[in-house]
């Protein structure tokens, strides 16, 4: 029952954060709060892009930090607002990217659902510096996906996408949350999208969470008045 | 990967390394290997490239066993280099004492044996528009080579010869040896002024050429040969040296035009004004 | 664009100039193929050198954000500014017998001077830093974040620099290559002083031109272009062509 416990304090310029974060498996968090309150650091520790100036993060057994787990040992994805696809790979290359081998594993019938339920089936031998920004995300979020992390962070993941586009993947994600039972920390500043994906959210603002809970209770009783202003946005 | 394809590019890494390694040992010269001749290397002036690549290397090969390695190159800049220990050779072969007692000093090399004498002549091109005149004039030297530096004039001493066979200069002054070996045609001076007699030293002293504030005589034209000290063939540079004056290095020597070294004295250390660049 | 290009080229018309009736014959033939193979094949074993010291340096000087790499840049330029018969004479003076390592090698019976092994060493002293400048540049073309997405991916750092950083930074490797080559294969100045011996072709060039004059010194001219400039050239074909096919 892996479970990811965390501490992490780190200062961003005049910016001290300073975060606790405690999840069991299978659970989806919201990290919600305005831009430049410190959500994406956090995320960026949990991967090991940043480290913590202190602190302690364990997954499960695994502790990531301290001391400084290098990122091809940490069991998780990571998605950012840019793609970072291998531009001299095609989507079907960068999709399998991370998998070993495809034999009969089970792996190849798992990209085979990837591929078609986020439909990259037309582009699956394009190379990856001709398809278009949508296209581009969705082959990110295969690429991660295809691995079947225990751990996911996605980080404002849907930027760049339509509406339908956006209530598409996010049925996508749930049901493979739903499937594969792995944990969930989506950051970003619109509670819209978010109260579809998690059911707890903890609110940062200033470096810290200053409140945490279910989305009803944030919205009943908002603890600052900025997030009662981006609660109701 | 499975592991028979792993185990198999392990060996062929190791296939390939040893097969470097192979390759390579010889390469780095080891001398704990000993090969069919001894290398013996020798430095000497610039002009005697093509008599020590084309007669005395076979010649010493037959003789002694000994494969002549040779570097050519300006004499003076030779003599500062195995001063400061940046080369090596086993034998020094210069030109003119000058060189020579820069070695001697510093205490590179014991005594120096003279093998041979040039002299200045004037080489003119066969193509020259003058080739036809015979020129008998005692002031010669001025009207051909101008004033003291004449840029119109200098050329790099490897180049000369060359541009005389292609017809690009008329004339220029030379060691006897140098457009004798390459058929070229040229005028003899008279030994007061050839620097060819080494028992006109003193005369040749008097004169005098100013380059940088600093006048600079003019020596007579003796090869020397010196073992240099601590070298791997010590041996075999004496032996070496011993050979140069010898018969056939004679024969040699006059197949190229070099001359006899006449009444030319050996050079010994701590002769001599000649004052090496190191302290 | 012509203009300039015949302006580059035109030094090759000195090879049509009138130096009398080229040489072939005696011993010149054979040192030629002597030198030519001592230049192929050592200046070869050099820049192998090159590529298994100075890519790892490369990489470092790219990735590293330390305010102590601007040191690290300096002390690697060195070899690049100094004039290479400086470089040569310092070589020869510092692998000399006078100094330690000199002096321990030449106990193993290795020798330090006109040697294969000064040949190679000075070769490498010459070409590496220009490798090394030329490399970081490819290195530094490609994003850190591929490499960081990758290693999330789960790929070691060794594979990382296989399947990503590699693969994207190949043509600016091979015009790294291609330019340690040809520094290399015409050093003159430094191998005249740390190793005559094995003679490579710009020493046998000079060898000649003394022994024998220009007649003897055209031919090596010739066949020097023609061994120097093939391989650069096919380096960036091939660099170019998977290029091309990445993008297909």
């Amino acid at each position: 029952m892996p479970t990811l416990d965390a501490h992490i304090v780190k200062r961003r310029r005049e910016l001290l954060v300073d975060v606790r974060l405690h999840l069991e498996q299978a659970e989806r968090l919201a990290l919600f709060g305005a831009s430049g309150a410190g959500k994406s650091t956090v995320l960026s520790c949990l991967a090991g892009i940043e480290n913590p100036d202190v602190g302690r993060i364990r997954f499960g057994d695994t502790v990531f930090f301290p001391p400084n787990l290098p990122l091809y040992q940490r069991p998780l994805a990571y998605l950012t607002q840019s793609d970072s696809l291998f531009p001299h790979l095609t989507v079907a290359d960068n999709v399998c990217f991370g998998l070993r081998g495809h034999e009969n594993n089970g792996a190849s019938l798992w990209v085979e659902e990837l591929k078609q339920r986020l439909a990259l089936g037309p582009l699956w031998n394009e190379s990856a510096r001709r398809i278009s920004g949508g296209q581009a995300r969705r082959v990110a979020l295969a690429r991660m996906l295809a691995r079947r992390p225990p751990l996911v962070l996605l980080d404002e993941p849907f930027t760049v996408l339509d509406r339908p586009t956006i209530s598409e993947l996010v049925d996508a994600i749930l049901q493979w949350q739903r499937e594969l039972g792995f944990t969930l920390i989506v950051v970003d500043h619109r509670a819209d999208i978010l109260e579809r994906l998690c059911t707890r959210a903890a609110a940062i603002e200033g470096g810290r969470i200053v409140q945490e809970g279910t989305w009803l209770e944030l919205a009943a009783a908002p603890a600052t008045p900025m997030l009662a202003r981006l609660l109701s946005a | 990967m499975d592991l028979s394809m792993k185990s198999q590019r392990r060996l062929l890494l190791r296939i390939g390394i040893a097969a470097l390694a192979g390759t390579f040992a010889p390469l780095i010269g080891y001398s704990g290997a000993a090969g069919p001749m001894t290398p013996l290397e020798v430095a000497y002036a610039g002009s005697m490239g093509s008599m020590m690549d084309g007669a005395v290397r076979p010649a010493i090969a037959k003789a002694l066993g000994a494969d002549l390695r040779g570097r050519a190159s300006g004499s003076t800049g030779l003599a500062n280099l195995i001063v400061a220990g940046s080369i090596r050779p086993d034998v020094f072969i210069c030109v003119t004492p000058g060189p020579m007692r820069i070695v001697l000093n510093a205490g590179k090399a014991a005594n120096a044996t003279p093998i041979a004498r040039t002299e200045m002549v004037i080489a003119y091109s066969p193509k020259s528009q003058y080739a036809a005149r015979y020129y008998h004039q005692p002031d010669l030297a001025d009207r051909i080579l101008g004033p003291q530096i004449n840029p119109q004039q200098i050329f790099q001493e490897s180049q000369v010869m060359a541009r005389l066979q292609a017809g690009q200069l008329d004339a220029s002054s030379a060691y006897k040896t140098q457009p004798a070996a390459l058929g070229l045609p040229f005028l003899s001076l008279p030994p007061e002024i050839n620097l060819g007699s080494a028992s006109m030293e003193k005369e040749y002293q008097r004169a005098s050429v100013a380059l940088n504030g600093k006048a600079h005589h003019p020596s007579p034209l003796v090869f020397y040969a010196a073992v240099i000290k601590d070298g791997p063939q010590s041996e075999l540079a004496a032996r070496f040296v011993a050979w140069l004056q010898g018969s056939v290095a004679r024969q040699v020597l006059s197949h190229y035009h070099y001359d006899d070294p006449g009444e030319a004295k050996p050079l010994l250390a701590d002769q001599g004004d000649a004052k090496p660049l190191l302290p | 664009m012509l203009a300039f290009t015949l302006a580059l080229l035109y030094p090759l018309t000195g090879l049509c100039a009138a130096v009398g009736h080229w040489q072939w014959d005696g011993s010149i033939p054979g040192s030629t193929a002597s030198s030519v193979s001592v230049s192929l094949v050592l200046t070869g074993i050099a820049l192998l050198f090159d590529v298994i010291l100075g890519t790892p340096v490369a990489w470092y000087l790219a990735r590293h954000t330390g305010r102590d790499r601007v040191l690290w840049e300096a002390a690697v330029l060195i070899s690049v500014l100094m004039p290479p018969l400086a470089l040569g004479i310092l070589l020869s003076l510092a692998f000399g017998p006078t100094m330690k390592p000199g002096a321990w090698l030449l106990r193993m019976g290795l020798p330090t001077s006109n040697s294969p092994l000064a040949f190679v060493a000075t070769q490498f002293y010459v070409s590496v830093g220009y490798y090394i400048v030329a490399a970081r540049a490819a290195l530094a073309a490609v994003p850190s974040d591929l490499e960081k997405t990758a290693a999330l991916l789960g790929l070691r750092p060794s594979q990382v620099f296989h399947r990503v950083t590699f693969p994207l930074a190949r043509l600016g490797f091979a015009a790294a290559l291609s330019l340690a080559w040809v520094r290399a294969l015409g050093e003159f100045g430094a191998v005249m002083v740390t190793a005559y011996y094995p003679s490579g072709m710009p020493v046998q060039i000079w060898i000649n031109l003394q022994d024998a004059g220009m007649p003897a010194v055209m031919p090596l001219l010739v066949v020097f272009l023609l061994t120097a400039m093939p391989l650069p050239w096919v380096i960036h074909l091939l660099a170019q062509r998977r290029h091309a096919d990445a993008n297909a």
